[in-house]
């Protein structure tokens, strides 16, 4: 499963936190250091089940929490419109 | 008509084709900031018919009641009731009327375009404009900023002479030289707050972010918060890549050369001493 990136947001890096701007409705949004491991793996099209096993290696959490986390998280920016589930 | 709000001439003129006259309420609202003439014309807005040619390069987006803009140098703009086109390599905007008779007896579309024109401008020149009660006191500007009923125009009452209230609602911020911002006042609020406010413009001491409370307390805040919270009140949507970019760009600066608080305010009288102090404080 991937998703694409809503083409509306401007980004911003400031000190390893991202700052995602909707040009459209004004709105600001900002990940910490987990959050952008994950949205980097959505920007470059990496499935999300292998999003989580990224997670898995990079971070201590099993397999199980890093699936729950990132599926929590897409459903949560999805549900934002940052972005929108892709058509295989 | 020629005027000039913060470091910017903007020219409205009307098509001879549109027979369309200012309203009085417009010139009223414009008139501490009308110039008689200038060389210099930052952006040029000409109302037009709406049925009149349009330009081919403008493209229009059918999305009714909405402001929208795309393209790489023009952006066009569309509401229910008008049309704009704006060049942003010449600075030049069309406007056209759907609906004159709505227009003369209410120039909230006029307004609103002029407010967009210099949003661009301000961005474009490193700056923002900020939802906030702009005031000084001597030669030090500070801003309450928030959301509508967070009591930005609250604050403007409690603090009457020798304050000096630029705006209530709608303020500009550019940057200045060396590091350091100005705040200057615009003609957008309600025509009866706006008989007391100054045309003029001061250094940028303080941003606060404002939050009624049964106390009063300033804050610090880490940077990401008053990063958030910068943007989030500049309320400038929808933007191209440009502009969206300029605006994450110049919120950081801002952040970074003025001091951003929160302060917690109280409607029990103590709010005006205490605010005075904090301020002597600075000078």
């Amino acid at each position: 499963m991937s998703y694409s990136i809503n083409s509306d947001l401007s980004f911003k890096d400031i000190g390893g936190e991202l700052f995602i701007y909707n040009r459209k409705n004004s709105t600001i949004y900002s990940f910490n250091g987990t959050g952008v491991f994950i949205w980097n793996g959505l920007r470059e099209n990496v499935p999300v089940d292998h999003i989580a096993c990224r997670l898995c290696e990079e971070y201590d959490v099993t397999a199980a929490e890093a699936q729950t986390d990132v599926s929590e998280f897409v459903k949560k920016i999805s549900d934002n419109g940052l972005v929108s589930f892709a058509m295989e | 008509m020629i005027f000039q709000i913060a470091t910017f001439r903007i020219k409205i003129q009307s098509s001879r084709s549109s027979g369309f006259a200012f309203p009085t309420s417009f010139l009223e609202k414009f008139s501490k900031y009308l110039i008689d003439k200038s060389r210099r014309i930052d952006f040029l807005i000409t109302v037009v018919p709406y049925d009149e040619k349009i330009p081919a390069s403008c493209e229009f987006v059918r999305r009714q009641g909405h402001w929208y803009h795309e393209g790489k140098g023009t952006i066009t703009i569309k509401s229910r009731t008008a049309v704009a086109r704006v060049n942003a390599g010449t600075t030049e905007m069309t406007l056209g009327f759907k609906y004159r008779q709505s227009l003369v007896k209410n120039n909230a579309t006029l307004l609103a375009f002029v407010r967009l024109a210099l949003s661009l401008l301000t961005i474009r020149k490193g700056g923002l404009p900020i939802h906030s009660s702009a005031l000084s006191l001597g030669k030090c500007g500070i801003a309450f900023s928030g959301p509508s009923g967070a009591g930005k125009s609250t604050i403007a009452k409690m603090l009457d002479s020798p304050w000096q209230l630029l705006n209530d609602d709608f303020n500009i911020v550019l940057p200045e030289a060396k590091n350091a911002y100005g705040i200057y006042s615009t003609p957008f609020t309600q025509p009866k707050t706006l008989s007391r406010c100054v045309n003029r413009k001061v250094n940028l001491r303080v941003i606060f972010f404002i939050e009624q409370s049964s106390r009063n307390a300033v804050e610090n805040l880490l940077f990401k918060k008053n990063y958030v919270l910068l943007l989030g009140q500049t309320h400038i949507f929808p933007l191209t890549e440009y502009f969206g970019k300029k605006i994450l760009d110049n919120a950081e600066r801002i952040c970074r050369i003025v001091e951003c608080k929160r302060l917690h305010f109280s409607y029990d009288g103590t709010f005006r001493p205490f605010i005075e102090h904090f301020v002597k404080g600075l000078v």
